[in-house]
């Protein structure tokens, strides 16, 4: 698939400007030619390592830090909920 | 020798026999920041006063005597994306410049209950996503040894900071080579642990699955004593698991009997520089003369190694960097009209030109169309090189080569193209693809008379091994030695 650089900014909520495009598309492209050159099917996909169970924690309620210390670090607050500029 | 120059190892037994204090120590280290860092650069933020407190109370603990935590009373740096309660913690990106984490991370835990006394955060390329420790937004880190060189990345901070002696030892992280790199041009020994040997609660996150928290110190025995520290299982970090018998540090140095080294020649042909090629083969050597038997082991896939870490890295990193968005924490710009243009100027305004590029990679990798040809392809060639690595362990104990294919190269060097910087880690990056324990270690002096790293990779949870047999090169070496700051620039008065 082509590299449409604009559209992948978008995806990405990123703003380029005209000249960050073109020098973005040229760095982008080099290192897609060379994942390019990757082997086309180096083996059958293995999934999760059964020598590797990942295991569960009980589902147990402990304490976490207080909803003021996690939201100390918000840009703009008010009455103790986040505010963002005006969607409807 | 000025207390800062000492080993923690060192500084540990002055310490139970009354030979220094907890103050004392602290007092050299924070003298040796205030020289060094006008020059260096290695931190971002100093935390003196919070230090000189943990040391007062190491100082009291001693004096009603209690009996000492392990680390007690020994500085070490962390870098700056882990996070450390009430302390800000950058990632060196105007996103996080004002982020005071609301906890610590599980390795600062682990270091406080241990005793450690804490410098400060250490300088590192934004989001750990570089290899010379250029791209931070409070500006580069030089390396100690030449001041015209870099560091190394992205732990450069930790690097500089070790190997200058302001900090004794400090916690970096790994995720292609960001550990061993700038341990490499440095001069110190760097140690990325197996994935899942250390909790990653509280390491911001960069690639998920490749990322580890390391371990940079001036002895071998230092690095295996602050890995030993901070190792084990934490419930907050799914993929952490615990190690059996994680005493590490005792008959460390000893000779390995029989032990069985795995050259892979791809690692030393193409574009290494022939100097670097030398000086590891020559430690190579070393260990073969004392008993060891060099194997050579097929690593072939080797080469594509690069180019699958950046496509998963990038891919996981455009995942991870998503929760970047001006709303509940991190950098915001002003005025927005709306949500959108909040999104996207905050994200814009907050990264910086090679977070921005690694954002944009790995949205086109994992997008409709590209899936198949880039990210499922890397997945399956990087699983390619861990069976790889794992046939090349039924032939060797473990495997040698060198930590970077060339010392370290100056601050205005490899800024044209992204991939010229890339080439850097295409020793390290095979190591966290495979999920491997990985080392590195000095091993002499360039052409240049900038420090050669070796690089030992073993099996998964192997890290007593590795630490073995590379404090053994250490004990047939010698210690490494600690360069006096500007010391190249020195002798060549540039």
């Amino acid at each position: 698939m082509k590299l449409d650089i604009r559209h992948i900014a978008k995806l990405a909520r990123l703003e380029i400007s005209e000249q960050e495009e073109q020098q973005l598309a040229r760095d982008i492209d080099a290192i897609l030619q060379m994942a390019g050159r990757l082997p086309e099917n180096a083996g059958a996909q293995t999934g999760l390592e059964a020598d590797r169970p990942a295991p569960l924690r009980r589902d147990i309620c402990t304490p976490s830090a207080s909803r003021e210390a996690l939201l100390a670090n918000a840009p703009e607050l008010r009455d103790g909920y986040l505010v963002v500029p005006k969607t409807v | 020798m000025e207390l800062y120059a000492q080993t923690a190892e060192t500084l540990g037994r002055m310490l139970r026999r009354r030979e220094c204090s907890a103050m004392e120590i602290a007092a050299s280290v924070f003298s040796r920041i205030r020289a060094c860092e006008p020059d260096l650069h290695a931190y971002i933020t100093v935390t003196e006063a919070a230090a000189l407190e943990q040391a007062a109370k190491v100082d009291e603990k001693l004096a009603a005597g209690g009996k000492l935590p392990p680390l007690a009373g020994i500085p070490v740096g962390i870098k700056d994306n882990l996070c450390t309660k009430g302390v800000r913690t950058t990632c060196a990106s105007r996103m996080l410049a004002a982020f005071v984490p609301p906890y610590d991370a599980a390795v600062c835990e682990k270091l406080a209950e241990a005793g450690a006394v804490f410098t400060g955060k250490t300088n590192l390329d934004e989001f750990a996503m570089g290899s010379s420790s250029r791209s931070s937004i409070y500006g580069p880190t030089k390396n100690p040894l030449d001041f015209a060189r870099v560091p190394g990345g992205s732990s450069g901070g930790s690097a500089a900071a070790v190997a200058s002696g302001e900090a004794v030892f400090a916690l970096g992280s790994d995720t292609g080579g960001s550990v061993r790199q700038p341990a490499a041009y440095c001069g110190v020994v760097g140690l990325k642990p197996t994935y899942g040997s250390v909790s990653r609660y509280g390491l911001i996150a960069f690639a998920s699955s490749l990322d580890q928290v390391g371990m940079l110190a001036r002895s071998v025995r230092d690095t295996a004593l602050l890995f030993e520290a901070v190792a084990g299982r934490d419930v907050r970090d799914a993929t952490s698991v615990e190690m059996a018998a994680p005493v590490l540090t005792a008959g460390l140095g000893q000779p390995v009997e029989g032990l069985r080294i795995g050259i892979p020649s791809a690692y030393f042909e193409g574009s290494i520089a022939p100097d670097v090629a030398e000086r590891v083969m020559e430690a190579a050597h070393t260990l073969e003369k004392a008993g060891a038997r060099l194997v050579p082991v097929t690593l072939s896939s080797a080469h594509d190694a690069l180019a699958v870490y950046y496509v998963l890295s990038s891919a996981e990193a455009s995942s991870n960097l998503a929760r970047y968005d001006g709303v509940r924490y991190g950098y915001r710009a002003a005025d927005c009209e709306n949500l959108q243009s909040l999104y996207e100027r905050s994200r814009s305004e907050g990264f910086g030109d090679e977070v921005k590029r690694r954002i944009l990679l790995g949205t086109f990798v994992l997008s409709a169309g590209s899936r198949e040809a880039y990210y499922l392809r890397a997945q399956r060639a990087g699983q390619r090189i861990a069976r790889e690595f794992n046939e090349a362990f039924a032939l060797c104990d473990c495997i040698l080569t060198p930590t970077t294919p060339e010392t370290a190269f100056g601050m205005g060097e490899k800024l044209e193209s992204p991939l010229d910087l890339y080439v850097s880690d295409c020793y390290t990056v095979a190591a966290n693809l495979a999920g491997l324990p990985a080392l590195s270690v000095p091993c002499g002096f360039g052409a240049n008379r900038m420090p050669a790293g070796m690089q030992l990779v073993g099996p998964r949870f192997s890290e007593r091994a590795l630490l073995g047999a590379a404090a053994w090169y250490e004990t047939l070496c010698g210690p490494f030695p600690m360069p006096a700051l500007g010391e190249w620039r020195d002798r060549h008065g540039v």
